[in-house]
């Protein structure tokens, strides 16, 4: 019997997923259950009508046998272990009910059908709990499983939980199945261990493969909470089937996958098309290293100021200044003071100071005041006592009153709304009090993530609330944003970038809040929230901010990054940024994926010491200065989040971290909550049949051949194909690769979208453009030049319809190898692509890179910021156009001739930067950089293929030349200020990924040549 | 009780020759007198329930007969287990052109693939080209099976697919799940109606 139950339910199944173990069982009837009807089942994906049996069967007594054997086998169910195997190997665990039906088969006779009344998503928190008789419950997470181990005949009782998802109840069941009852325990465990093991970094993770066998339950989007921020910027590429044309990937996922997309995006424009509010934060972040405040914060907290006029109120009980007392009384006993009975002091002591500030004019008026101002201190407390708990707020109350008095005459406008620490790490919210009662449901929470991942030295604390906008005649119930601010300690030191990353994932993953706790103090949660001790996760928000010291350091040596502090710091900076390991981390996605970090145009904000021990930026000479203090953000697409501020606050000099600061403008949409659910709700009816829809979806894709023309290097050209729905069911399309495994369409050619759904009567455009970059120039360059492509657009339960995309590729000397110029016998466009010189004959330089440079050196010499200033971007393209077709390049007459070099001077730069491998090859990169003196520079030329030589020669003789000349800049400032721009272009890094190789080395290695 | 067998099915001619107007008539017993050429490919299931007592789910996928898609026809006939190659009895030219796609098959598909020739419009057989003896004395030279079929009229279209269905090999098991279906590249094609089977949908019940 079982056997013949596996390969049915085998049968139902996908080909990703597989049949661990079956286990019959029986619903527990509930007492108001008559014998004759099933117990209605909670889920929705039962709700096609059974065939009534009765009728088939006459006579009274035959129908109440009929009734009973119907009922019994309305009871049955069918427990079943699914794994789902995802691409990369992993497993993914489910526990299926299945309910058995009656049901009338066209022959006549009734069969038994299975379908799916439930599903379990194995994961940590799923329980399967189980008694024998009346004995104890044993739950199977802490399993001694003796209980099994007894004679069996015994009826047991099963209690399902899903634990993550509590809209779905928990499911009693009893089975008699013993013999399958313990392999199918333990079958469960291992797949909930793997679970476990997987879950980072992720939350809850979602197993949207299960979506189908359900096909009814709601995508989240519809709940009431927000959507994981992580799911929500996750591209739709990602996430669908593997298919290509001819193998059908599994369209039910795929078309639940684009659905939600679909649901998503409408409810989008919505949000854009409806009426927004705007809400504003301030956001800082300090480290103050144990330090009790003892400046004037205004810069930090306030801003630029609104006033040309700076006036500090006689606020005395505020001032900060009246803090010193305390700072050195709590250091010692920790004697705390009650918050506003400072002692008394002197008014002329704050005046002088805080009037020393400079007042950026340029920003007043500009910045409304906050409505919300979000502080996150970390190190506030260094003493040994501060790691074991304590209750005392002593240092709170000093850096609330600090803050407070750094809004000045502002501050009574303010007042606190929630704070929360832990240990080091304090958040503080002020809240502008005409506008506190927008702010509900406010909850903070902290995790420790230092010492054995728990102490707290290291970790963060976190506050999240929702954001009501009040009532309009529109919207009775805005919609709002749910807000979340982290406040982060990361692990220290330039060589625990890892652990960094990893602190952020501990605390992404154990940072979550329960509903039913809100922070002590703060208003009461309102009603019709999520269901009570559903914990919430961090990312669950309409927009995450994570501040903090976040500890990450820049990856040069210590020499290279102080000395690109020192010159031409402003220049620099952008360099120096591509270095910084939470740069690295975000572009790798080790951490921070999806964040925004606005740019950063401060200098580093750590490490600061004063006299001898620090160098002439005051950055402290044991210590490589870093921007460990940071702000970033991940938003939904509910809320748009504009930054308007990033700064560092170097006035502010009272510890060795500066702190930093942030403003943003949030646009939060006040679209009434009770029409936008009825909007999505709606929009949910209208497609969430389309897998079982009995019409066959019909599209037409027009047109179904399209020629681009002329396709050219770093020209976008775009075209676009319709996709109509010329049937009656909604239908999900999405291209899939001619072959297996293989991109959707060529490199040069980017399909936008990817996939979506269109409505009966409606169509959906997509967008081909063409794009020519350096790697697909460098291979196009060599092939032929017609391209041709076929775009395969599947309908899920529908057809492939085709798009053949072709054009013709404008071949060019930019992305051409140095070794395949020099053997080109003529210009680019004019000679063959196989047609190549034999090596004898080859050039001794690329006359396309010698044009360039003895026209610089006929009329650029005395050109200002030659190669320094960018040129004209068509001139470039025109002298480009010379060059691959052998025209004379352009001669400039007396007006001209300055703009007209700069466009050469860029041409040529950029025609290097496009060689497919640098003027320099990659393995002479380190030597390179450790040069010391002229000589051993030149004998490292010897290892330069011939043509690079040449071109290095005429090069750098040219830079030479320019530097001698008479310029209004100093030559030693011209000399490195064209290193600093030749050098990553010569110099060209491989990947991101390898090890960095000295900047400040590269500069130094073309001085030698241009000096 | 019946089993059923799951096999991909795909068609393959010159353009006009009549593919998609077989593959209505099969599935929907139908005809349109104005279709349009297929641009693409198209994806239908049809079974076959033979005297046996077993079925036959084909997964049909009628592809593009015009020149410029010919390029895509491999991912189609890939992992095919038949083939139907249709030329038109009034065009000799089609035949030609049904002889390439066979030798294509024969050489690219896989080597255990059933191919069937047949000869479409037979209702025109006043305009005929393609004598009868001629097509039977060249399958049977090649070992492809063959007929001719009116997909207008609907003559010998099920007689084609059902003989076809009743050479397939029945050694595959039920529903064709490919046993190497995880890794990608051996996936067979996922059975759309199973779907409507675990959920409760108009289907047939699949017999266990
Ligand atoms: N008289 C007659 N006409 C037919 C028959 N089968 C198809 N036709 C007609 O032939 C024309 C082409 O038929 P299609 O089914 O579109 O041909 P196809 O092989 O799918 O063509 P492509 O999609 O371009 O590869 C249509 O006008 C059909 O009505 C038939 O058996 N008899
Ligand atoms: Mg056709």
């Amino acid at each position: 019997m079982s056997g013949d139950l596996e390969k049915f339910i085998q049968q139902l199944l996908r080909n990703s997923e597989e049949l661990k173990l079956v286990l019959e069982a029986e619903a527990v009837p509930r007492p108001t259950d008559s014998d004759s009807s099933s117990s209605s089942s909670s889920s929705p994906s039962s709700s096609e009508s059974e065939t009534d049996s009765d009728s088939k069967v006459p006579g009274a007594i035959t129908r109440l046998k009929q009734r009973r054997k119907d009922a019994k086998i309305n009871r049955k169910r069918v427990l079943a272990v699914v794994a789902h195997i995802d691409p990369y190997g992993e497993e993914q665990g489910c526990v299926f009910i299945f309910k058995s039906h009656m049901k009338a088969s066209t022959a006549g006779n009734t069969i038994v059908q299975h379908t799916v009344e439930h599903a379990f998503p194995i994961l940590s928190g799923f329980t399967i709990a189980m008694a024998q008789a009346k004995r104890n419950t044993i739950d199977l997470t802490s399993a001694s499983m003796e209980t099994l181990k007894q004679p069996q005949s015994a009826e047991f009782k099963l209690t399902l939980h899903p634990g993550h998802d509590l809209s779905q109840r928990s499911i009693a069941l009893t089975t008699q199945d013993s013999p399958h009852l313990k392999p199918f325990l333990t079958e469960v465990k291992r797949l909930k261990d793997i679970s476990v093991v997987n879950s980072e970094p992720g939350a809850t993770p979602s197993y949207p493969w299960i979506l189908p066998y359900t096909s009814k339950s709601k995508p989240s989007l519809l709940s009431a909470e927000p959507q994981d921020l992580r799911h929500v910027h996750r591209q739709i590429s990602e996430l669908l089937s593997e298919a290509s044309a001819g193998s059908l990937g599994d369209d039910a996922f795929d078309t639940s996958i684009i659905r939600e997309f679909w649901i998503r995006s409408q409810v989008e424009q919505l949000y854009n098309s409806g009426s927004q509010t705007s809400l504003k934060l301030r956001i800082g972040t300090f480290n103050v290293n144990g330090k009790l405040p003892s400046q004037d914060l205004s810069a930090w907290v306030r801003g630029p100021s609104t006033g040309a006029n700076k006036y500090i109120p006689p606020l005395k009980e505020l001032s900060p200044f009246s803090l010193e007392g305390i700072a050195t009384d709590s250091s010692g006993e920790g004697t705390a003071l009650p918050f506003g009975k400072q002692p008394d002091i002197s008014a002329d002591s704050n005046a002088s100071s805080v009037t020393d500030l400079p007042v950026a004019a340029a920003f007043a008026g500009k910045y409304d005041d906050p409505d919300l101002i979000v502080l996150g201190f970390q190190e506030l407390d260094l003493s040994a006592s501060a790691l074991i708990y304590s209750a005392e707020t002593t240092r709170e109350d000093a850096w609330l009153t600090a803050a407070l008095a750094g809004l000045g005459e502002k501050a009574v406008e303010y007042e606190k709304l929630a704070s929360k620490q832990l240990v080091g790490m304090l958040m503080v919210v002020l809240v502008k009090r005409t506008m506190k009662d927008c702010f509900k449901r406010i909850q903070t929470n902290s995790v420790g993530a230092g010492i054995m991942g728990l102490m707290g030295n290291k970790g963060a604390v976190a506050l999240r609330l929702a954001f009501e906008p009040r009532p309009t005649r529109d919207a009775r119930h805005p919609r709002g944003a749910v807000l979340t601010f982290v406040n982060a300690h990361l692990a220290a030191f330039d060589e625990m970038y890892e652990k960094r990353n990893a602190d952020f994932h501990d605390i992404s993953r154990r940072l979550v809040f329960d509903a039913g706790a809100p922070a002590p103090g703060a208003p009461s949660p309102q009603a019709g929230g999520a269901p009570p001790n559903a914990p919430l996760h961090a990312f669950q928000s309409d927009a995450l901010f994570w501040l903090g010291d976040l500890n990450y350091r820049i990856e040069l040596s210590d020499s290279d990054a102080r000395a690109l502090l020192a010159d031409d710091a402003v220049d620099n900076l952008p360099l120096l940024l591509q270095y910084d390991q939470l740069n690295l981390a975000r572009r790798t996605d080790k951490a921070f994926a999806n964040f925004i970090e606005h740019r950063i145009l401060h200098f580093p904000s750590y490490r600061f010491n004063s006299g001898a021990l620090s160098d002439n930026l005051g950055y402290d000479l044991k210590r490589k200065p870093a921007w460990t203090d940071r702000v970033l953000y991940i938003p939904s697409v509910a809320v748009r989040v504009q930054q308007q501020t990033y700064q560092c606050h170097k006035e502010i000099t009272m510890s060795d971290h500066r702190p930093v600061s942030a403003t943003f403008e949030l646009r939060v949409p006040t679209v009434d909550g009770e029409k936008l659910d009825a909007f999505a709700h709606g929009l949910w009816k209208e497609v969430s049949h389309i897998e079982d829809a009995e019409d066959i979806p019909r599209v037409s894709v027009e047109p179904a051949a399209i020629d681009l023309g002329k396709i050219e290097y770093h020209r976008e050209a775009q075209q676009s194909v319709l996709v109509r729905n010329t049937g009656r069911v909604p239908f999900a399309f999405r291209f899939v690769p001619l072959a297996p495994g293989e991109p959707i369409c060529p490199r040069w050619l980017r399909v936008k979208p990817v996939a979506g759904l269109v409505r009966p009567g409606e169509h959906k455009e997509i967008i081909l453009t063409t794009t020519v970059d350096n790697p697909v120039a460098a291979k196009l360059n060599v092939g032929d030049p017609h391209l041709e492509a076929t775009l395969v657009l599947h309908v899920a339960r529908g057809n492939d319809s085709f798009v053949v995309v072709s054009g013709d590729y404008a071949r060019t000397c930019f992305a051409t190898s140095m070794q395949r110029l020099v053997r080109m016998p003529g210009p680019m466009r004019m000679t063959g692509v196989r047609r190549l010189l034999p090596d004898e004959q080859a050039a001794t330089a690329p006359k396309e890179v010698m044009r360039l440079i003895s026209w610089l050196m006929s009329y650029g010499s005395d050109v200002d910021n030659l190669f320094l200033a960018p040129g004209d971007l068509a001139q470039v393209d025109e002298i480009r156009e010379a060059l691959d077709t052998g025209t004379e390049l352009p001669v400039p007459d007396s007006n001209s001739r300055a703009a007209l070099a700069l466009s050469v001077a860029s041409c040529l730069l950029q025609l290097l930067d496009a060689l497919p491998e640098p003027l320099v090859p990659p393995h002479l990169h380190q030597a390179c950089a450790e040069t010391t003196d002229r000589e051993s520079a030149f004998e490292l030329l010897n290892g330069l293929p011939g043509a690079s030589v040449n071109v290095w020669i005429s090069l750098t003789s040219l830079l030479h030349f320019l530097c001698q000349q008479d310029a209004r800049m100093p030559g030693a400032l011209r000399v490195r200020r064209l290193a600093a721009r030749f050098a990553p272009v010569i110099f060209r890094d491989e990947s991101a990924l390898s090890k960095p190789i000295s900047p400040v080395g590269k500069r130094k290695f073309i001085m030698h040549f241009v000096s | 009780m019946s089993k059923q067998f799951q096999f991909k099915l795909v068609l393959l001619g010159e353009s006009a020759v009549g593919k998609s107007s077989l593959v209505l008539r099969f599935v929907k017993d139908q005809f349109d007198d104005y279709r349009e050429s297929t641009i693409g490919a198209a994806f239908l299931t049809q079974t076959v329930a033979l005297e046996d007592g077993t079925s036959v789910k084909f997964e049909i996928w009628d592809t593009a007969g015009q020149e410029r898609y010919k390029s895509s026809a491999p991912m189609y006939y890939r992992n095919a287990n038949c083939a139907v190659v249709v030329y038109d009895i009034t065009q000799s030219a089609s035949l030609e052109k049904a002889r390439s796609w066979i030798r294509e098959l024969q050489r690219q598909a896989d080597p255990s693939i059933i191919i069937a020739l047949c000869g479409n419009k037979s209702d025109l057989a006043v305009r005929r080209q393609v004598s009868q003896e001629e097509a039977k004395k060249y399958a049977e030279e090649e070992g492809l099976m063959w007929g001719e079929t009116s997909a207008k009229s609907g003559e010998g279209v099920n007689e084609i697919f059902t003989e076809i269905a009743k050479k397939l090999p029945k050694t595959a098991p039920p529903s064709a799940r490919a046993g190497g279906a995880r890794t990608g590249a051996a996936r067979t094609g996922v059975d759309l109606n199973k779907q409507a089977t675990a959920t409760g949908g108009q289907n047939e019940p699949c017999s266990c």
